[in-house]
């Protein structure tokens, strides 16, 4: 074939290990002759002797000072061949310094080339000198510098050198700052190799970020000590019974026992795992150190998905000219405990600044069941036009300082698209009008929310959503605030290959008179873009619709919103307007905007 | 880009009926990239593992995979490649040029058609990724560490080489007639 340069030469592995054995066998004799020396030392070549029991290997140093026969050679060869039943052992001996000594090494391969380091070519020449670059022989220990030194002279083992690579990144003085690399190069005569560890120094920002964490080699970037070398000793499902899956898959997990680490193998079971627990499950999969030496323990971790969605508090992050900067984040801190802080001066007219604490389980005991308490603290920041509107307004309840509330609530999940909750909202204000005062706004909350699983249709998905929720606040609930709050809202969302389709809508409406915090309001970076709040109606409106469509292809798109925020007994005015984005940057046109307004640079991120 | 070679260059999938055995070709697939060429030729081997499966369309994933482990290495004297198939039925080559040397795996890659329906198109998804320079990680640890050793670290240290390929639909009825 013309693309082979050179004799091509094609031969099973298990052949060229036993002409390799058999030579190494053949050569005690031809080297000692006649004489028969001592044991100056003993050694491993072709494999970890960590690896090898504690109490074999101190019988194999109890050769040391006895003199070289087969007799007494023999009983051990047989204990590391009955140990390490995979791999074939010969002995071979290398002369000493001394006259009349030797270096016997236990010479080991494997019986099946599959769990072999040495397919390296180059494991047939002779490593002529051995040394480490980069640092000098006191950052490293003797022991370590004895074990480089004592494969010189034997053909280049590259099990023993990546061991010796490993242990030289763990050296005290070396670990965490510096990364080791091998190589070899030729050597001064045919068939022998320069073998070289390179020690480099590893940036100074990793150094003190991630230095104790990561492990740096020439070969690739490792965390934690888990080895690609490391054999697994064991792999374990947790979270499900062992019925939870097939007999079939559980066998191609158990296969992955006393083979080396795969971590692309481990990665398909894992989706054959979650593709068997139809029933909404998660998998983390863990590499753990195994219990003994260079192994490791491969855990799948199965959770149950919870019917009932996150509640967060409203996140936000976002910037708009006439509204300023807002940066809102809620998030689940430790097993359920959440805690959010921020500013938020986007989604209502008032701008609240403060945190929120509380605890949610989406499980209580069952799927079907949750619960959440939360509590929050927001200091007030109001714009002079909602400030002016309400001096002229006494019907509207005014302006507040402080808002504090916790609010506890259920949740009910009928199955993993429908979702209802009930529970408490207690708020209290600190009024600034007409001078300063607490009032209650305690309402009772129910919601109901249904979330389509993820419905495909050719190459693509589409997502429905649907939500209603009421808030009615009464004086036997000790509220000085009387009012029944009712909201709708939902969507479709649909993505095609790199597009992508959103449609939304709001509605709600208001009776009696609520605090502003509950009062409905347009013209922010999520609504009736482009338009300003403030503009249109500084205190909110008690009755509002919102329609939004929007498309997408990669990061750029167009949208469209229409709407309208009104009180009752007011006649509703429909405003629209279009824009374009990129990313979270978008610019917004009001349609039939008459003063104060213009193209509006909005940024949002979704 | 430079973490996906396969991606470079146009790379056309075919697929031959052999008795039972289905071969696959893939034509202008270089996946000896020039990091891991460096570490060859340094005489360090590298194991790559590769992974077969048919799926009865473009977007679904393999119900089932055949893996491929090679070991290449550089002889430093001879200034030529070797490649060992460690997994299944080992067995070694070499003397062999860069480009054969990576014709001689792929040519190695030899699947049974027989759970494959007869008159059903499939499509094969050929993976293909060095094992050393693989994080044991969980997926946050991944892109965090991920990103930040990206920005501190020696990008000539790291990479890895790994790619997908996939092509279809074919049937074995239509290979059945071209054979």
């Amino acid at each position: 074939m013309a693309l082979y340069n050179g004799a091509a030469h094609a031969y099973p592995n298990s052949m060229k290990k036993t002409l390799f054995l058999s030579l190494m066998l053949m050569i005690p004799a031809m080297t000692i002759g006649q004489i028969i020396p001592t044991i100056s030392k003993i050694e491993v070549a072709g494999f970890p002797e960590q690896s090898l029991s504690v109490d074999l290997r101190d019988s194999m140093q109890k050769l040391v000072g006895q003199r070289y026969d087969a007799e007494t050679v023999d009983p051990i060869l047989r204990r590391i061949e009955t140990e390490q039943p995979d791999f074939l052992v010969a002995t071979r001996t290398l002369e000493d310094a001394e006259p009349g000594r030797i270096r016997l090494v236990f010479v080991m391969a494997p019986k099946t080339p599959g769990a072999a380091a040495d397919s390296n070519v180059n494991s047939q020449y002779i490593v002529e000198s051995a040394e480490v670059k980069g640092v000098t022989p006191d950052q490293y220990s003797v022991t370590l510098h004895d074990e480089i030194q004592n494969m010189v002279g034997l053909m280049l083992d590259q099990m023993k050198v990546e061991d010796i690579r490993s242990r030289l990144r763990t050296e005290p003085m070396l670990k965490g700052k510096y990364s080791v690399s091998d190589k070899i190069e030729r050597g001064s005569q045919p068939g022998q190799v320069k073998l070289i560890f390179e020690a480099k120094k590893m940036p100074w920002a990793l150094r003190v970020t991630l230095g104790n964490k990561i492990d740096i080699n020439g070969n690739g970037i490792h965390v934690g000590d888990i080895k690609d070398t490391d054999i697994v000793e064991s792999v374990d499902v947790k979270g499900v019974a062992r019925s939870a899956y097939s007999s079939s898959l559980d066998s191609e997990l158990q296969l992955m026992v006393g083979k080396r680490v795969d971590h692309l193998e481990a990665d398909h079971l894992k989706e054959k795992l979650l593709a068997e627990l139809k029933d909404g499950y998660e998998i983390s999969d863990k590499f753990q150190k195994g219990t003994k030496p260079n192994t490791v323990a491969i855990v799948y971790d199965a959770k149950v998905i919870p019917w009932i969605p996150e509640r967060t508090f409203p996140e936000v992050g976002a910037y708009h000219p006439k509204q300023g900067i807002s940066a809102f984040v809620d998030g689940n801190i430790y097993k359920g405990l959440t805690l959010g802080l921020g500013t938020d001066g986007d989604t209502l007219t008032e701008r609240y600044k403060g945190y929120t604490a509380g605890y949610e389980s989406r499980m209580l005991g069952t799927r079907y069941v949750g619960a959440k308490i939360r509590f929050s603290t927001f200091g007030l920041l109001w714009k002079r036009q909602t400030l002016e509107l309400l001096d002229v307004s006494p019907e509207i309840p005014g302006a507040y300082r402080t808002r504090q509330a916790i609010e506890p609530s259920l949740a009910f999940a009928l199955n993993r698209t429908i979702s209802a909750t009930a529970g408490f909202n207690f708020v209290e204000l600190h009024m600034m009008n007409p001078q300063e005062h607490w009032e209650s706004a305690h309402e009772a909350t129910a919601s109901f929310r249904y979330l389509s699983p993820k419905l495909k249709s050719g190459s693509g998905t589409s997502e429905i959503t649907s939500g209603y929720e009421v808030r009615t606040a009464a004086h036997n609930l000790n509220s000085d605030f009387v009012y029944t709050r009712h909201y709708w809202d939902g969507g479709y969302s649909g993505k095609f290959g790199k597009n992508q389709f959103k449609f939304s809508y709001l509605a709600g409406r208001i009776t009696g008179d609520p605090p502003l915090f509950e009062r409905f309001s347009l013209g922010n970076t999520q609504t009736l873009r482009g338009w300003n709040k403030y503009d249109i109606d500084p205190i909110g409106g008690n009755r509002v619709y919102h329609f939004s469509t929007q498309w997408t292809y990669r990061f750029f798109g167009v949208f469209a919103d229409n709407g309208s925020i009104w009180n009752s007994g007011d006649d509703a005015v429909n405003r629209s307007s279009i824009g374009v984005f990129l990313g979270p940057l978008k610019l917004a046109v009001p349609l039939g905007c008459s003063s104060n307004c213009g193209i509006t640079f909005l940024v949002h991120i979704d | 880009m430079l973490l996906w070679p396969g991606l470079l260059s146009a790379q056309t999938v075919s697929v031959k009926l052999e008795g039972e055995q289905l071969r696959v070709s893939v034509s202008q697939l270089h996946f000896l990239g020039s990091e891991v060429l460096q570490r060859l030729r340094n005489g360090i081997a590298v194991n790559y593992v590769f992974k077969v499966g048919f799926t009865p369309n473009r977007y679904s994933k393999p119900a089932t995979v055949t893996s491929y482990r090679f070991v290449i290495s550089y002889d430093i004297f001879e200034e030529k490649f070797a490649v060992s198939r460690i997994e299944p039925n080992p067995r070694s080559i070499t003397h062999l040029s860069e480009s054969a040397a990576q014709m001689w795996c792929l040519d190695s890659i030899a699947i049974p058609s027989g759970g494959l329906p007869a008159d059903q198109p499939f499509w094969v998804n050929l993976e293909y990724q060095t094992v050393e320079p693989k994080p044991a990680t969980t997926e946050t640890g991944k892109s965090l560490i991920g990103q930040l050793i990206d920005v501190f670290s020696r990008k000539a240290q790291r990479e890895e080489a790994r790619g997908t390929v996939m092509g279809g639909p074919f049937s074995l009825t239509d290979l059945r007639k071209t054979r």
